[in-house]
């Protein structure tokens, strides 16, 4: 799922809309992306004007008074309110008389000054303390947007690394490649290169399929063509020296469709101790037994 | 209590709820320049500190609109004041819930009814029914007149939206149904309905974002 998809869900995800396997990928992402989680929190945001463009409507008294009645208990842990909060006039006016008395008492003395003091350093401090407050979380959601940034800036050097060193190989493989045909190619234009057609059947499973054999001293190119291999088949030649040990020369890699150069090898002894030339027909990694094939051999050199 | 505090109070306790606490404060920035009401912000940190005058105070801003959409959702008025009650107990319970760097107070409050109104809907199993009385409702439904720029900027908002949206992203908020459930409801494929949700909101948050006050 690309980001952006991820992007899409958040505005069905702050309505509580979304659902099935959107949400579980949702859920799964947002706690590691502050981009998305900011992205909700505006949707929220806005989905908030759709009630607000309800006519508002208020609810009885008996509910407000059921709400301070509940927080003014002995587990809401109120206290009286400060001059910013709203109150009944009557509460208002027992204040007042309230704030009188102990005003006619502070008269005679410093205990409720230094009381009102006390309480606006306090205020003061809480204020401060909020402020505090806030500029952290505006910390934290920045550091979060940093780290996030960071995470995909080393993702994409990592992306980048791992792809120069697929390339890097990529290149060694072709040039090497470029280096067997271009000794492929001095071997077939070499006049003392000899050309050994291998093409005796030995077994129907050769169907019309033909070698060539390119040989100069202890080198051998191996061109093949017309043969039906399935993919986990391969060809190997080996060579008969002397006329009774059997060597494995190697095994036809890479032979595509309709034939092509398929191998360059070096003869396991002396050149002139060849007898015959032999093709057989294994499995994809060759014959387990270097020294004899096991699938059935089907065309050997005249 | 000051005196601008007073008339405040008398605004929002008279009926006139936000509405009138936006007017009162669009009359103090065009008069004084500067604005001395309580914002949402430093109620929550009064009610942090256990004052419970803040916490009226910020019933009387919101409880009208908070009752408006428990009603709403929930299509009866006293379970929707149940709600109002239960959403600012809760928020003298724990007011740290509130992050001011993650939203408004307004949007706390109101996304904390609907979700416990939607969690009642979806409890007493009768979404069929309140589906269709909200869209019968819909037909019906009669807003107030826009009272300052704020309103105004809102009612743009949700009027400028394509029918289809706007009826699609209400069914969702109002009746808390799923995309699927809107698809099958609409009788619309459910690309249709991700559509509509992804470009409604896209307009309302692009419309919208920034204006909330005070």
């Amino acid at each position: 799922v690309s980001h952006a998809e991820f992007e899409d869900l958040c505005a069905a995800f702050a309505l509580r809309a979304l659902d099935g396997p959107d949400l579980e990928k949702l859920r799964a992402h947002l706690p590691t992306c502050s981009a998305c989680r900011q992205r909700v929190a505006e949707f929220e945001e806005s989905s908030t004007w759709v009630a607000l463009g309800l006519a508002p409507v208020q609810p009885s008294a008996d509910v407000k008074s059921a709400v301070m009645k509940r927080i003014s208990g002995p587990h809401g842990q109120a206290r009286p309110a400060s001059g910013g909060g709203a109150l009944s006039p009557l509460a208002a006016i027992a204040i007042a008389v309230a704030t009188l008395a102990l005003g006619a008492a502070a008269a005679a003395g410093w205990l409720y000054l230094d009381a009102a003091g006390d309480v606006r350093r306090l205020e003061a401090e809480a204020a401060a303390l909020q402020a505090d407050k806030a500029a952290l979380e505006l910390k934290a959601m920045t550091v979060d947007v940093v780290r996030e940034d960071l995470r995909r800036a080393k993702q994409a050097l990592a992306d980048a690394q791992a792809h120069g060193a697929q390339a890097e190989a990529d290149l060694a493989a072709a040039q090497a490649e470029l280096e067997r045909l271009r000794r492929i190619e001095a071997l077939l234009q070499d006049l003392d290169t000899q050309i050994i057609p291998i093409t005796k059947k030995l077994d129907e499973r050769a169907g019309d399929g033909q070698v060539r054999l390119l040989w100069r001293g202890a080198e051998l190119a191996l061109v093949g063509e017309g043969f039906a291999l399935r993919p986990d088949q391969t060809l190997q030649l080996w060579t008969t020296l002397d006329g009774k040990a059997v060597t494995s020369a190697g095994l036809f890699k890479d032979l595509r469709p309709g034939g092509g150069v398929v191998g360059l090898h070096t003869l396991p002894g002396p050149p002139g101790d060849v007898a015959a030339f032999i093709i057989s027909l294994e499995d994809a990694d060759g014959s387990p037994d270097p020294h004899a094939p096991v699938g059935p051999a089907i065309l050997i050199s005249e | 209590m000051s005196a601008l505090a007073v008339i405040d109070e008398r605004l929002l306790t008279r009926g006139h709820g936000l509405a009138g606490h936006r007017r009162f404060v669009r009359v103090l920035r065009s008069t004084r320049g500067a604005v001395t009401t309580i914002s949402d912000a430093e109620l929550m940190a009064r009610i942090a500190r256990r004052d419970e005058g803040a916490l009226s105070t910020l019933y009387d801003r919101y409880a009208g609109a908070t009752l408006a959409l428990a009603e709403r959702v929930l299509g009866d008025r006293a379970e929707g004041e149940d709600v109002v009650q239960e959403v600012f107990v809760r928020v003298w319970e724990d007011p740290t819930r509130y992050s001011e760097a993650r939203g408004s107070v307004a949007a706390f409050v109101l996304s904390a009814a609907r979700n416990r109104a939607i969690d009642r809907l979806r409890r007493r199993g009768a979404r069929e029914r309140a589906t269709e009385r909200a869209s019968e409702r819909l037909a019906k439904v009669s807003l107030p007149e826009p009272v300052d720029d704020t309103d105004k900027r809102v009612r743009r908002a949700l009027d400028g939206l394509p029918e289809d949206q706007r009826r699609t992203i209400e069914m969702a908020y109002f009746d808390g149904l799923t995309q699927t459930e809107l698809a099958q409801r609409l009788k619309q494929p459910l690309g249709t309905i991700k559509s509509r949700i992804r470009l409604g909101m896209g307009k309302l948050r692009d419309a919208l974002l920034g204006v909330m006050e005070p």
